[in-house]
């Protein structure tokens, strides 16, 4: 469940009518996954079952995520993405091998509907792989993201939300757009998202085309500046 | 290599009588057994025009004809025909049987040329070859028996230049092609004559194609023996674009060789070049949004069963600004030997980052069954002729009519070519691939 979207409903069915809610982020990412598993075997008393599942799951992807870790390592990846998808992703990208060189978060919530610590999945992200380089709250800002992007090295983007994918194009960046939320979720996920990211990278003639013959709406002063100078006085990047 | 083509994408020699229909007031008067003449038409053609399909002479040569010749039948017909039928330049074709039983159709034309008719001959007797490499032999002898009679040695007209591109019907977009050819090789400041179709004045062009300062040839390889024997008789040169320029990198590329190779004066040329390039990118790069955004799936991979002048131009078309990856590409114009390596090579490089190997194949049952045996992971499109919509059908995969036979598609001027004919492969292609999700 979208922790964004979702968090107020399952907040309100566990206070209201005792529905247990898993405060964990969602299951994306192998380590994700398996905590999410347990949590939810933990609710149910099914921990046994889990783990066999778990340990089941963890051998039928080996493989493919074998190959892919393997022609994704070492990427650099730019997320743009809600908060909680958007950390779910950085976990994910992590299992795969991938380098995330910075995100640009939709919102940062300081305060979950649950009042419990849990639900902080930046926290949790964090905690599992290690700090975020480069993490913005930008709200779909786009000049801010390109401004961002026009600095970094980066070899894809991944954007949640329409209208940011073709800025990536334009600058010649690899990009997709992650619109299907489940399309990550769980063991498959994890597969499905190497799959499309190598799909992606593979399309490249018609990014390097884009970019070649793309305006860019930008002026040179603003691209020179800080991302962050039109935040005010209480920014604290 | 089987003794039998299935699924057919040209027609035979013969098949150039659409290229005299498609001149202006231009008339076959064919010698042939019955149907020839209305079996191409009804393959080729849409449609009779001024004087096409059912309204061709023909001798309708049967056994007698075989056996005591068909001459005389041959002279009468030419005779009422010029009472019949009001046509600004005749143009004789033979069948199958009069070239086997060798009727001497030189002479009996003869006799009408000396008495200052416009008429003139080909041997196309079907076995020949294929409508791609009698178009060449039908307008050499149009120069060489007809336009030749009017020539004079004169100074050439600076910035003339003739177009050799589609071949008449066997490329269904041929009109909007060569309109479009016209439009931006003026607009770079050449005078273009295109000899076919509504933007030719018909047989005062015709007369001016040895005045010409250049000869420009946009093709794998039809029309090409054409530019050869006019640099010959003529000792106008020409230059060679071996595929139809597909979008904007490609139609400036070509545009940038034609400015280089004819010397014309730049500045103004790229200014013409610049503004249709902006006007492209302005709508490709609105139109990636779309392409990189829509959920529901796009075409990913592409198969294409064209002649190799289509083939090379969409095929990186495609791939460099579409973003839809290469699957197989077969060329099905029986092209002959000596081009085969050069369209290889456009091949090997069509894009700065990967390489087809192109399969040249002309049987079109054997061209489907590769097809069919090639791994599918994602949705796919194909560029072909009517011959392959019931796969495409099958396999629920976009499909994009391009060459003979046309059937499930209607065309007026709409162009493949140039700056307009890559918007308009776009719009086909995503109007195909929308109308799968309506409801």
């Amino acid at each position: 469940m979208c922790a964004t979207l979702g968090s107020y409903l399952g907040a309100a069915l566990e206070q209201l009518y005792g529905v247990t809610e898993i405060k964990f982020a969602p299951a994306y990412g192998v380590r994700g996954t398996d905590i999410w598993m347990r949590e939810l075997g933990r609710v149910l008393d099914r921990e046994k079952e889990v783990e066999l599942i778990i340990e089941r799951r963890h051998a039928e992807i080996a493989p493919k995520l074998e190959e892919y870790r393997s022609r994704l390592s070492g990427k650099k990846a730019y997320v743009s993405a809600g908060a909680a998808f958007g950390h779910a992703l950085i976990a994910l990208l992590n299992d795969l091998g991938m380098d995330v060189q910075g995100a640009s978060i939709y919102h940062h919530d300081a305060f979950y509907d649950n009042k419990d610590d849990d639900s902080d999945a930046l926290a949790n992200t964090v905690e599992l792989y290690g700090d975020i380089p480069k993490y913005h709250v930008c709200n779909k800002q786009t000049f801010e993201i390109v401004n961002i992007l026009n600095r970094l090295d980066v070899d894809i983007l991944i954007a949640r939300h329409p209208g940011i994918v073709v800025w990536g194009a334009k600058l010649g960046i690899p990009t997709f757009i992650m619109d299907d939320e489940q399309y990550a979720f769980g063991y498959q996920g994890i597969i499905n998202y190497a799959e499309k990211i190598l799909d992606t990278l593979e399309s490249i003639e018609f990014t390097k085309n884009i970019q070649k013959h793309a305006r860019m709406p930008y002026t040179k002063w603003w691209l020179e500046q800080r991302s962050d100078t039109f935040l005010g006085g209480k920014a604290n990047v | 290599m089987s003794d039998y083509i299935q699924n057919p994408k040209y027609s035979c020699a013969l098949g150039a009588q659409q290229s005299v229909v498609a001149i202006p007031k231009g008339i076959p008067i064919v010698h042939a057994g019955p149907g020839c003449s209305i079996k191409i038409a009804g393959f080729l053609g849409r449609g009779q025009g001024y004087a096409g399909g059912n309204t061709i002479p023909c001798t309708n040569a049967n056994s007698e004809d075989v056996v005591f010749g068909g001459t005389k039948k041959l002279d009468k017909l030419i005779e009422s025909t010029f009472k019949v039928l009001d046509g600004d330049i005749f143009v004789v074709l033979t069948g199958c049987t009069s070239d086997i039983i060798g009727d001497d159709v030189a002479s009996v034309v003869k006799e009408y040329q000396d008495a200052g008719k416009p008429i003139v001959y080909a041997e196309t007797g079907g076995f020949k070859g294929n409508n791609y490499t009698s178009h060449s032999l039908i307008v050499n002898s149009i120069i060489d028996q007809y336009v030749d009679k009017f020539y004079e040695k004169r100074e050439k007209i600076k910035g003339l230049v003739n177009v050799f591109a589609s071949v008449p019907d066997q490329d269904p977009y041929w009109e909007g092609n060569l309109e479009e050819l016209k439009r931006i090789l003026e607009g770079i400041g050449l005078k273009a004559n295109v000899l076919f179709g509504a933007k030719s004045k018909g047989v005062e062009e015709w007369k001016t194609i040895p005045d010409a300062q250049f000869n420009l040839v946009v093709s794998s390889w039809p029309g090409l023996e054409i530019a050869q024997h006019l640099e010959e008789k003529y000792n106008t040169p020409y230059f060679q674009f071996p595929y139809f320029p597909v979008g904007g990198e490609q139609t400036t590329e070509f545009l940038n060789k034609v400015v280089q190779f004819t010397g014309i004066e730049s500045k103004k040329a790229y200014v013409f070049i610049q503004s249709e390039e902006d006007r492209f990118y302005a709508h490709l790069e609105k139109m990636a949004d779309f392409i990189l955004e829509f959920k529901y799936g796009l075409p990913r991979k592409y198969y294409v069963a064209l002649d190799a002048s289509y083939a090379i131009g969409l095929s990186k078309f495609l791939l460099n600004e579409l973003g839809i990856l290469p699957g197989k590409v077969f060329i099905t114009d029986n092209t002959p030997e000596q081009f085969r390596e050069a369209i290889s090579e456009e091949f090997r490089n069509i894009s700065d980052y990967r390489s087809v190997d192109v399969e040249f194949e002309t049987d079109g049952g054997i061209v489907l069954d590769k097809i069919r045996a090639d791994e599918k992971k994602s949705r796919v499109i194909i560029l072909g002729t009517a011959w392959e919509s019931s796969y495409a059908k099958e396999i629920n995969a976009d499909f994009l009519i391009v060459g003979v036979p046309l059937t499930y598609k209607l065309v007026l001027n709409s162009t493949y070519v140039g700056y307009n004919g890559g918007l308009h492969i776009i719009e086909e292609i995503y109007n195909g691939v929308l109308s799968s999700y309506r409801v």
